[in-house]
């Protein structure tokens, strides 16, 4: 090796970390390039809900055992923490044994899943109700992505009784692995849950990918006071605003 | 005419009595409670039976499967797997406790999510903007590199 060499070459010793630098180039662009292209499945730890118990035991959960009310149909769900003053409509099974769901058209209407226990009954109470719609933008289960442990739901039934709840906690799922056990199983008091739609938005099949559900379990319930039936209650103009 | 529908009323409340504490010494009837009372192909079904201390049975209609409970603490319990040829819709659970029956309803689904959106307020990852520039940076940094690679592998064959 010569001086008058005009072409710099790198120390050889250099070398090798120069191949392996530019390696983990060529690698950390190609995940870039595929990473840009093809969409990240969420990651999600897995988690056990506080109501979950290991054995078939259910000793204790007795549905005789408590002052639990008869069944009287709700007619609205209030969450002042988040603004839901949403009427209800009676939801049963849909087409082909799905769920159904309240019109897109009343994207203010939430609904109530008879298959299950009005509030306040022993079992669990399940409302389904949209995140969003071609008319609203936002529809009336869109908050409930900002409830928090702790705060206090709402029900009024036809009989004149608000039923209260306090959440426990939220969780999404994938569309066709909902915890059937965990939504519709029975605790030792009468719970809640809130279901809308969560996850990513698949547009080959029109549908979100997983179901947002907020547990909430019994704290209460009292007769409808003056102030309850006051309470406003947000129609359809107030989701048509947008 | 009052005494003798005081009688009869009388009357009524005691053979009401009678025909509630034959029937029940708890005094209380058998309620069944299922957990999911919704559920789909492979769910586990636990069936309760509630003031019942009998050996009890779990009949689901229409479908020949019969649980036979275990009773304890005046409490029959019995499981059963929902089977995928089972159609969707409601079933009744039927519970015998000795000479009593009580009824509940289970529903089955197609297993599939509720479709509670438009997807007018999806958020799907980065936009489609994004996404490509990002595919866009990750093809120049791999240029960048093989060109790097390229240019060592030549000089390093030159000085050899």
């Amino acid at each position: 090796m010569t001086d008058d060499q005009t072409v710099h070459r790198p120390e050889p010793a250099l070398r090798p970390v120069l191949t392996l630098f530019l390696s983990l180039l060529l690698a950390g662009g190609l995940g870039l390039m595929i990473g840009g292209v093809v969409p990240v499945p969420s990651f999600r730890l897995p988690s056990w809900p506080e109501h979950h118990w290991g054995d078939d035991s259910f000793v204790g959960f007795d549905p005789t055992g408590g002052e639990w009310l008869d069944r009287s149909v709700p007619t609205r769900v209030d969450v002042d923490a988040v603004d839901i003053h949403a009427p209800l409509t009676d939801l049963g099974m849909g087409y082909k044994g799905r769920f159904e769901v309240p019109p897109l058209s009343q994207p203010h209407l939430a609904g109530w899943y008879e298959g299950a226990a009005s509030p306040g009954e022993f079992g669990p109470t399940v409302l389904f109700g949209h995140v969003d719609s071609d008319w609203s933008g936002p529809a009336v289960f869109f908050p409930l992505r900002d409830l928090e442990k702790g705060d206090e739901i709402e029900a009024a039934r036809e009989d004149g009784i608000v039923v209260t709840y306090e959440v426990t906690g939220s969780e999404s799922y994938p569309k066709d692995k909902l915890p059937y056990e965990e939504i519709f199983g029975i605790e030792r008091k009468p719970g809640l849950r809130l279901i809308t739609c969560g996850g990513r938005f698949d547009r080959k099949i029109g549908d979100y990918t997983e179901n947002l559900v907020v547990f909430a379990t019994y704290t209460g319930h009292r007769g409808a006071t003056a102030e309850d039936e006051d309470r406003p209650l947000h129609g359809r103009k107030h989701f048509l605003r947008n | 005419m009052f005494k003798a529908v005081k009688q009869f009323a009388v009357a009524l409340t005691l053979g009401a009595g009678l025909v509630l504490a034959s029937a029940q010494p708890a005094g209380a009837a058998v309620t069944v409670t299922m957990t999911p009372s919704t559920a789909t192909s492979g769910s586990t079904v636990t069936v309760l039976a509630a003031s019942c201390s009998q050996s009890a049975t779990a009949i689901v209609q229409n479908t020949g499967t019969n649980v036979s409970m275990q009773t304890n603490n005046s409490q029959a319990q019995g499981t059963f797997v929902v089977p995928a040829d089972w159609k969707v819709g409601t079933y009744t659970v039927a519970v015998k406790c000795g000479d009593q029956t009580a009824n509940a309803t289970l529903t089955v689904t197609d297993g599939s999510g509720a479709q509670t959106g438009s997807g007018s307020m999806a958020s799907t990852g980065p936009s489609k903007g994004v996404a490509s520039a990002i595919a866009m940076t990750g093809a120049a940094v791999v240029a960048v590199a093989v060109i790097g690679l390229w240019l060592l592998k030549r000089r390093g064959k030159v000085s050899a």
